[in-house]
């Protein structure tokens, strides 16, 4: 399959140019995997729901970059014009769903609310036990 | 630059119900352990949020639409963007630790199916609150986008073939910025 064939505008440039410089690699690896079809199981590519066709890619957790598909007389070109902060909350959702904690015979479920957010641990003979790693 | 109300952000994001924090934590801890199903109470608060993020998701797209047909500065853009994210930063902050719990236990603590049914539609009201703020911002951020790419007009293009040519191009940046540094 060909590469694919990508245009940098300006927008892009400038909201690269405010990224930190982690990020900034983190993009410029996330553009290279694009242009080369080689990651678009973990960059996943999909249309904005709500937007006239506007796509992203997966940068990180929680950054994407943005692009729209059109063409010209070679074929579809990918112009990128925008990178910036963008949480995944279904995402977030889901990756909840797949971890389960069991409490077996005699022991309980807690739940503590703290500065940190919501702690569940289980409880039971012998003690506590550690709250369940994710 | 004007500052005029009608150019702010949809700061004037309308709060959640006042209790919506309290309801979010008491299901949350009994989806894990309430025998009895949920009581009449309970589901109207439930229904009363869901609610308010639906009249929210709609308020927040009009008002994002608005503003960006009509606000024609970038700084403007840019400012309306910057409080919508803190907006969304802050009810993130709330929000979150519910959306990543980990779900109910298994085979242990029995908890009413009721419970269980509220909590997943209450998480997916929170991610749809989330998602609406984050989209109105993101919405701003691209009109932003436009008038950038309008200002700087037809130029030469950046286009790159493969990810060799966009490796070349990122590194020949950072030598660039380099050399200015």
């Amino acid at each position: 399959m060909q590469p694919r064939k990508v245009e940098i505008l300006p927008s892009f440039e400038a909201a690269y140019d405010a990224l930190a410089p982690d990020i900034q690699e983190r993009t410029q690896e996330a553009l290279v995997h694009f242009a080369e079809r080689s990651a678009d199981n973990s960059l996943r590519p999909e249309l904005k729901n709500g937007f006239d066709n506007v796509w992203s890619i997966r940068i990180t957790k929680g950054y994407r970059a943005f692009y729209k598909k059109l063409r010209d007389s070679e074929g579809a070109i990918f112009c990128m014009f925008h990178v910036g902060h963008h949480d995944d909350y279904r995402a977030l959702k889901k990756l909840a769903a797949r971890v389960s904690i069991t409490a077996g015979p005699g022991q309980s479920v807690g739940v503590s609310a703290g500065p940190e957010g919501l702690r569940v641990v289980l409880q039971g003979r012998g003690g506590a036990a550690k709250p369940p790693r994710r | 630059m004007s500052d005029t109300p009608s150019d702010q952000a949809p700061a004037a994001v309308p709060p959640p119900p006042d209790r919506a924090t309290d309801l979010f934590h008491t299901v949350f801890v009994l989806s894990r352990s309430a025998n009895a199903e949920p009581g009449q109470p309970v589901v109207v608060e439930a229904r009363a949020y869901g609610t308010y993020v639906q009249q929210l998701a709609l308020r927040l797209e009009g008002e994002s639409r608005r503003l960006a047909a009509r606000l024609q500065d970038e700084e403007a853009l840019a400012r309306a963007a910057r409080e919508l994210m803190q907006i969304e930063a802050q009810r993130g902050a709330t929000l979150q630790p519910y959306l990543a719990a980990p779900p109910a236990p298994a085979g242990g603590a029995k908890a009413a199916a009721g419970w269980l049914v509220l909590m997943a539609r209450l998480r997916d009201d929170m991610a749809r609150e989330l998602e609406a703020l984050r989209d109105a911002r993101l919405r701003l951020e691209l009109r932003k986008a436009e008038l950038i790419n309008q200002r700087k007009g037809p130029q030469v293009r950046i286009v790159l073939r493969g990810g060799a040519q966009v490796q070349l191009f990122f590194g020949s940046r950072a030598g660039n910025a380099a050399e200015k540094g």
